[in-house]
């Protein structure tokens, strides 16, 4: 804008130039014509003209520039002009489509309006009857009149066939208040249904939930039979002419005693005609109610009574007269009156009577009858609601009776012959006070006690006795103690059931029960393999307290696993990395003083007599290296023993020394990771070989193939020094080891191919014990315990 | 060397008197001893006549140190004394048992309670239903019927 400015002379400047131009002109021609030298006169106008001219072309320069703004400034308007006239156009344009919008929308308007007022008109000449054909109305549909004519003809219709079924009903009205009756019953008891309903005879099917027996007391034993849940019934009710009175009734099936029923229902409805309505309740909704109930309780006690059979007592159940008979060994029958409610109800039973089971009664004199009659019906509460519970209290009471009334002048006799007799009892006083029905509730540290001594099994189930019980046998130390317990009575025990052997073949692990290899036609063998880590080349470490301890080919971690209670662990920071040039022997035991199991390896260098030892931890979960003693040097552990043998704290390895001929073992002390060496046995001096260590039955065994002729099994007496032959089996040199030995002195043997047993007795061998068991090998007494490889 | 008696008293009042060495299978009784006068009677408050004269039974039993004297003690083979034992406690009703374990336990007789225990481990509860448990051991059922239903289906196994 500045340089247009600037560009843009003033006109006026213009003008005023020109004036300037016009007066210096006329300047010059006065002066011309005053002082006249022609020459002088000439250039002078000369110059004059050349600087006019230049003057002049200036001015129009100029003014040719402003005229060149004037144009532009006119073009800029001429565009706004146009630009506004465009607007205005366009507005207009809207204008008129708006106005022309109005004009149709107002024609609409008037167009609808005409509608409206037509259709009022059609409306009013048409007079329709009902608001429902305002409802129909439509632009495009036209009611046709004869339409509705034929509709209102159709209701007309329907009006008149109600009113016939009106009237019918009305004839049928005295059978309806009947039948009234019958939908009252049907209204009040869930699952009744009339099936038929035909003059002075209704039958209705009747369908009986009965209540689950679980909430309501658990010392019934439950077992036997399954629960019954529904029945249904069918009811045949005979009724007298024209009132509710029941005439005859009958059940189908008839399982159930209602004959008293009817009576009953009859003084019901005596009472209820006398009396002033106690009960709102119609007689046959009644009669119905009471056959329900007397279904629940007769089913139930039948499901009781069957429930409650054990070895010693059956029952049987009379509902015609609510009373079980029991049947008790030696052919007593107790006769138990129920009273009204049981078994849902806590209400007792009662003793009755009791009977010899052939009708004669001369076993139980009176008197003893009514003993424990009295006895057994002044029992508490709790046992006479239980069945079974109160026949064995009836069962005690009784032996205790008979046991009384027969002997009780010979016992204080004998007592005080035997008080004569023995000099070192004097009986002072007597006062004997035996409570024959309630032993003494034991505490729960003589319970625990108790429970130690259990197996497995009954230990598990027996979680579910009670919250102490459950605590108690989940915890860490009980399952311990229970651990140490069955390893200690190992050697003594006469049961075989708490000790399984585990072995491993060709990819599998494999399990069964000592008890079983001994007693069963067929052993019953258990393959582990796809509960742990699947097919795989398992091998055992070795076993202690229940637990298994084992590695895998292809990982260098080794693994804890309970057999019994199926739970293993991955024993973390296990790994045991070794050169090629290490020949590495494991064992696995437990040290009593930390409560730590550990695993002992001892890693030889290959053609060296020096031997390492590192121990693991399972506490502390990593490997150390054995700080207190080394191992002995100069020995070497013995190819045949593989994994080192538990006993009694102590890890053993039968191992060879090049420099004697004596065999000895190295033995490592749990608690102190102690070694040292042991003699063997001195079996003979020379000729014998392959030495195997075992456990047996807890005691520390050694096999020596004397000559090449015989085994012998040797056993370490007590943990020292000493060593005793314990058999000799003849023209033996395979087997690798015994595992157990009976009482019958009935061997088991590890071979190097399966498991067999010898009897000492008569030398017979029986090979294999199993067919599943052949091929096995590394064979492992272990104790089947609650101990958790996760909780240690 | 004589033989030494123990006069040992019941708690309802019925005196025993007993040889020292069968007295000392109890590893109570010396401590007794040492407390009291031991030339008095030993009272047992714990434990009542017709129990304590059982426990005197098996004591004498098993006694094990063998007099010169050629007295009452006995040394019989373990065999014969394993039998024996399983005949003594067969004879036994259970408020016996257990008041004989009551007794062994105060009386602190290792083989004695170790043999009681495994007694009514065996034979009172060994194999026996939840319900046969808690009526043998007079329990009461303090679960309530969702958790016992709870802990049966926990230990599943042990049902079978």
């Amino acid at each position: 804008m500045e340089g247009t400015h600037k560009e843009s002379p003033d006109l006026e400047e213009i003008r005023s130039r020109v004036k300037e131009l016009e007066f210096s002109h006329r300047n010059r021609r006065d002066e011309s014509g005053e002082s006249c030298p022609s020459s002088d006169s000439e250039t002078l106008v000369h110059d004059f003209a050349l600087q006019l001219e230049t003057k002049v072309k200036e001015i129009v320069e100029d003014y040719y520039a402003y005229l060149e703004y004037l144009r532009k400034e006119l073009h800029s308007v001429e565009a706004e002009s146009a630009k506004v006239s465009e607007e205005i156009e366009r507005l207009s344009k809207s204008h008129a489509q708006d106005s022309s919008r109005l004009d149709s929308d107002l024609e609409g308007l008037l167009l609808s309006l005409d509608f409206l007022s037509s259709q009022e008109v059609e409306k009013s000449k048409e007079n329709p009857p009902s608001s429902s054909s305002m409802e129909i109305c439509d632009a495009s549909t036209w009611i046709d009149v004869n339409d509705e004519k034929f509709k209102m003809f159709e209701l007309e219709n329907q009006i008149e066939e109600k009113r016939t079924v009106l009237k019918s009903l009305e004839d049928l009205d005295s059978v309806c208040k009947r039948f009234d009756a019958a939908e009252q019953v049907e209204g009040a008891l869930t699952g009744l249904k009339v099936l038929e309903f035909d003059g002075n005879f209704i039958r209705l099917q009747l369908r009986t939930c009965i209540p689950k027996l679980d909430g309501f007391f658990g010392q019934h034993i439950l077992v036997h039979t399954t629960e019954p849940s529904e029945l249904i019934h069918e009811l045949l009710i005979h009724l007298k002419e024209k009132t509710t009175e029941i005439t005859k009734l009958e059940i189908l099936p008839n399982d159930v005693h209602i004959g008293d029923i009817i009576d009953a229902a009859d003084c019901f409805r005596q009472i209820r005609l006398h009396s002033a309505l106690l009960d709102t309740r119609s007689p046959l909704q009644w009669l119905v109610a009471k056959v329900q109930e007397r279904i629940i309780s007769t089913t139930l006690r039948k499901y009781v009574v069957e429930s409650s059979k054990t070895i010693r007592h059956t029952f049987e159940y009379y509902d015609k007269d609510e009373t079980i008979v029991a049947h008790i060994a030696g052919g007593i029958d107790a006769f138990l009156k129920v009273s009204a409610g049981w078994p849902l109800l806590s209400t007792p039973l009662k003793l009755a009577s009791l009977k010899n089971s052939d009708n004669q009664s001369n076993g139980i004199s009176l008197s003893l009858i009514c003993k424990v009659e009295e006895l057994a019906n002044s029992l508490d509460l709790q046992t006479r609601q239980n069945l079974s519970g109160f026949m064995d209290a009836i069962e005690k009471i009784l032996v205790q009776q008979t046991r009384e009334e027969l002997h009780s002048n010979e016992i204080s006799q004998k007592l005080l012959v035997e008080a004569k007799k023995q000099p070192l009892l004097r009986v002072m006083e007597e006062t004997i006070t035996e409570c024959f029905f309630s032993p003494p509730n034991l505490p729960l540290d003589m319970m625990e006690e108790i429970l130690l001594r259990l197996p497995v099994k009954s230990l598990t189930r027996f979680k579910c006795v009670c919250i102490s019980w459950r605590s108690l046998i989940s915890e860490n130390l009980f399952t311990l103690k229970h651990a140490l317990i069955l390893e200690a009575s190992k050697a003594t025990t006469l049961k075989k059931s708490p000790y399984g052997v585990i072995t491993t073949s060709r990819y599998h692990l494999k399990s069964c029960c000592v008890h079983s290899l001994y007693n069963d036609s067929t052993v019953n063998v258990f393959e582990h393999d796809g509960e742990l880590l699947g097919r795989d080349y398992y091998q055992v470490v070795g076993t202690c307290n229940g637990l298994i301890c084992f590695h895998v080919d292809y990982n260098k971690s080794f693994y804890l696993w309970n057999p019994t209670i199926k739970i293993q662990q991955r024993l973390a920071g296990s790994d045991l990395e070794t050169s090629d040039e290490v020949v590495v022997t494991c064992g696995f035991g437990y040290d009593e003083s930390e409560d730590d199991y550990k695993i002992v390896a001892l890693l030889q260098q290959r053609h060296q007599l020096k031997t390492e030892a590192m121990i693991y931890s399972t506490r502390q979960k990593l490997w150390r290296r054995s700080s207190n003693t080394c191992f002995p040097c100069g020995v070497v552990v013995a190819e045949k023993s593989r994994s080192g043998i538990y006993i009694n704290g102590t890890l053993n390895w039968a191992v060879t020394n090049p420099s004697s001929s004596v065999s000895s073992i190295v033995s490592c002390y749990m608690s102190r990771d102690v070694f040292r060496e042991l003699h063997g046995p001195v079996c003979c001096k020379r000729g014998c070989f392959t030495l195997t260590l075992g456990d047996l039955r807890g005691c520390l065994s050694m096999v020596c193939y004397c000559k090449g002729a015989n085994a012998d099994v040797w056993v370490m007496n007590e943990f020292g020094e000493s060593w005793s032959k314990l058999l000799t089996i003849p023209g033996l040199t395979e087997f690798v080891r015994p595992l157990w030995i009976s009482t019958g002195l009935v061997v088991l043997l590890e071979f190097r191919s399966g498991l067999a047993l010898y009897n000492c007795a008569n030398g017979t061998f029986q090979y294999p014990v199993s067919d599943s068991l052949s091929s096995c090998r590394d064979a492992k007494v272990y104790v089947k315990t609650l101990v958790s490889p996760s909780d240690l | 060397m004589s033989k030494k008696n123990i006069v040992l008293k019941s708690s309802n009042g019925i005196i025993f008197e007993v040889e020292e060495a069968v007295a000392l299978q109890s590893e109570t009784i010396p401590y007794m001893i040492e407390d009291d006068c031991a030339n008095d009677t030993i009272p047992l408050a714990n434990v009542t006549g017709d129990i304590l004269a059982l426990v005197i039974e098996y004591c004498k039993k098993h006694v094990v140190v063998a007099d010169g004297d050629g007295g009452g003690s006995s040394s019989s083979s373990q065999e014969d004394l394993k039998n024996w034992d399983a005949q003594f406690m067969n004879d036994l009703d259970q408020s016996k048992i257990f008041n004989l374990l009551l007794a062994a336990d105060f009386l602190n007789i290792k083989t004695l309670f170790d043999l009681t225990c495994q007694f009514v481990a065996d034979t009172m509860i060994k194999g026996k239903s939840v319900e046969e448990v808690r009526r043998t051991l007079n329990i009461e059922k303090d679960y309530t019927s969702e958790e016992e239903a709870k802990a049966r289906q926990e230990n599943e196994w042990a049902f079978k």
